[in-house]
């Protein structure tokens, strides 16, 4: 125990010594606390989204600045802040720490690795979780494409860098299989130098779903240039409202160091859910479907953060609210590519968060039960579903050849709907169905097998030059295995080779045409 | 909806009023009061809360936790504030018209916690410190904690200085983890 004059000397000792700007900090009183949100009387100085820290070390965030009255909501240890506890502010904004160790890992929403594989390796750098997306002069346009090595999406909703594609469905029709399955794909880009990082942001989801996820990815070899940030269903509300951003500040590490990332959230009508939670709590006036007014500006803000940045290394190291310690990293030329997942009700897209999503992004994946019951998998309904800027990005033999397959399947599901109450068919609408239902097989890809783009392209040439008309529509799996195991084995140097660089010449369509009319003789009807 | 509003406007017109009546000083004693009774009776808010309990009731609680004669304005305002349905509002009221208060008669509050009962000596050194920061009338508080473990804890206002123990072994803590903000 300390004597008195101990401690009177040591006050002397420190009252000398004090800088009384520096040394003092703001403090406040825990007024009342509650389902994760503590109301705070005092520190008047604080900033919005400034981190506080309570007497015994939980810190919070204070999201709503009143006169008197400071709504802080605490990410973790709700039930360890009690009324009365002192509060003080500390200057720092809420921030993750990123770095190259990240990869491979799975994080919380404060970066805190939650896989049992110990500290997170490496240089790490602290980022805010909330950041002003790049600004108009600080971009490039999208025309790089993201392969996702789903045949459907690569043809007819392509995907480019720096590109942001809702993923929307009811439960259970494949959404995350198309993330997950495009995470997969970047595997060749990992392997010739080239890598695009991958985030997976899990909100809200089951703990058990995220470990079958991870697993997955392993098994793949996806993890080494991924990185799985969880807020899963048990943790608080506030975890959950800033996994994504968390997300969107280990992407934008990648993205201005002049390198390529794909950031998926999964799902985004959880984080409206949980920060709906946190907006209540924090008695903010109510909207629509009791989400808080702002519920709009949380996702745009949020989405706006994947960009194309400019290739020109001088005007994107003066980007606007670059953080310090980025600064000597900065490079032009990367990107952020955002996969953000919605799920509906219903299929009920006119939903109040599902209509603002589609509004912010740049198309949609939409993924239909019916679909997917029928065995057209991924469910994907290609009459509403869009890409609004990929088309740019992609290669030149896949836009010309898979230009019209997206109409014609829609035309053709339109059709098909048509001859459902049977009567006689003329003979170009039959082709046309026959040709349809025909492709629409051609498009059915298994889970987690990603294909190449070259072989991608030669199927759907097949498809859309109608070389399967004399294929049997139960062989049309069978077709597509025998056509392109003599692709690779026969023709990998004149056909797919040139295929991945993007040339398609005269000579290559005839041998395509040449070994699609020997395997259509093998599976005739 | 910004909260502090509700408490804002009651308590100035509290202080208007009690300045009117020439009771401005007994009500700040007697918010004084109330606060140190509420900081240490956390269940006092939720029973102020609770609608089982009748509005007279509550006047008795608030007046109990004064833990004095509150004077004919206060119990006044009291007596408002229950018929109002805002008597969970009365702590935030109170923080408030104590900071009204010492703002308009220049008063500065000054806690200090330590580990174990200062020597007077040693108290004086702190007030003639802190009365060098400030040209306010100072009103001091001394409180002991020995959770602190040794040094203090100063508040002036809403600022405040922490050279406790504790907060040293936890930064010595942090460093040696590497874990900062």
């Amino acid at each position: 125990m300390m004597k008195a004059n101990e401690i009177s000397d040591i006050l002397e000792m420190q009252l000398k010594e004090v800088d009384v700007r520096r040394d003092f900090e703001e403090v406040g009183t825990v007024m009342e606390v509650g389902d994760g949100v503590a109301h705070v009387f005092g520190l008047e100085g604080v900033q919005a989204n400034e981190l506080v820290e309570f007497e015994n070390g939980v810190r919070g965030i204070a999201m709503n600045l009143e006169e008197s009255n400071v709504g802080v909501i605490l990410m973790t240890a709700e039930d360890r802040v009690k009324e009365n506890f002192r509060v003080k502010r500390t200057g720092s904004i809420a921030s993750i720490k990123v770095g190259e160790g990240l990869l491979g890992r799975v994080i919380n929403t404060l970066g805190d690795p939650i896989d049992g594989a110990g500290p997170i390796q490496g240089d790490l750098i602290q980022l805010p979780l909330d950041r002003k997306a790049p600004g108009v002069i600080y971009r490039q346009p999208v025309k790089e494409p993201l392969q996702t090595g789903i045949k459907a999406v690569d043809s007819m909703i392509p995907i480019g860098r720096g590109q942001r594609e809702l993923i929307i469905g009811d439960r259970q029709t494949g959404k995350t299989t198309i993330a997950v399955d495009t995470i997969i794909n970047q595997r060749k880009n990992f392997d010739k130098g080239d890598p695009v990082y991958c985030i997976y942001v899990a909100i809200g989801q089951k703990a058990s779903s995220v470990a079958m996820l991870v697993n997955i990815l392993r098994e793949r070899g996806a993890m080494d240039y991924t990185v799985v940030v969880s807020a899963s269903a048990s943790d608080s509300a506030a975890m959950r409202y800033y996994a994504p951003f968390a997300g969107a500040a280990i992407g934008e590490y990648f993205r201005d160091s002049g390198r390529h990332a794909l950031v998926v959230y999964d799902d985004l009508s959880k984080q409206a859910v949980a920060y709906r939670e946190i907006s209540l709590i924090l008695r903010r006036p109510s909207g629509r479907e009791a989400y808080p007014g702002d519920i709009f500006y949380l996702h745009s803000r949020l989405l706006e953060r994947a960009a194309r940045i400019i290739s020109n290394d001088e005007v994107a190291a003066t980007m606007n609210d670059l953080p310090d310690v980025l600064k000597p990293m900065v490079k032009g030329g990367g990107s952020l590519t955002a996969l953000p997942v919605i799920e509906t009700q219903a299929g009920d897209v006119s939903a109040y968060i599902p209509t603002n999503v589609i509004s912010i992004t740049d198309g949609q994946i939409f993924l239909e039960t019916g679909l997917f019951h029928e065995g057209i998998r991924p469910a994907i309904n290609v009459g509403i579903s869009v890409s609004r800027v990929g088309g740019n990005a992609q290669l030149k033999p896949m836009k010309k050849i898979a230009g019209t397959l997206k109409i014609d399947q829609a035309q053709y599901r339109e059709l098909e709907s048509f001859s459902k109450f049977g009567g006689d068919m003329d003979p170009v609408t039959a082709m046309v169905i026959d040709k349809g239902r025909k492709n629409a097989r051609l498009l059915i890809q298994p889970q987690h097998a990603p294909m190449l783009v070259e072989e991608e392209i030669a199927v759907i040439y097949c498809g859309t030059k109608g070389l399967l008309k004399d294929v049997a529509l139960a062989r049309v799996a069978e077709f597509e295995k025998f056509f392109l195991d003599v692709l690779r084995s026969h023709h990998r140097e004149d056909v797919l080779m040139p295929l991945s660089k993007g040339v398609l010449d005269d000579k290559m369509s005839a041998v395509l045409e040449k070994v699609a009319e020997d395997a259509a003789q093998r599976f005739k009807e | 909806m910004d909260e502090g509003l509700i408490a804002r406007r009651y308590a100035r017109a509290l202080y208007r009023y009690a300045l009117e009546e020439k009771v401005a000083e007994e009500v700040y004693e007697a918010m004084k009061a109330f606060d140190a009774n509420a900081y240490s009776h956390p269940d006092l808010h939720r029973a102020l809360g609770n609608p089982m309990l009748a509005p007279e009731k509550k006047e008795r609680l608030i007046v109990a936790a004064i833990g004095r004669e509150p004077g004919e304005a206060l119990l006044k305002f009291i007596r408002l504030l229950i018929t109002n349905h805002r008597e969970t509002y009365m702590r935030l009221i109170s923080f408030v018209y104590q900071k009204i208060y010492r703002e308009a008669n220049g008063i500065v509050k000054v806690n200090i916690l330590t580990a174990e009962e200062l020597p007077a000596e040693a108290m004086e050194r702190i007030k003639a410190f802190v009365k060098r920061q400030t040209s306010k009338a100072i009103e001091f508080v001394h409180n002991v904690d020995s959770s602190i473990l040794g040094g203090f804890i100063l508040q002036v206002g809403s600022r405040q200085l922490d050279a406790s123990l504790r907060k040293e072994l936890k930064d010595i803590g942090l460093k040696l983890l590497g874990q900062g903000y």
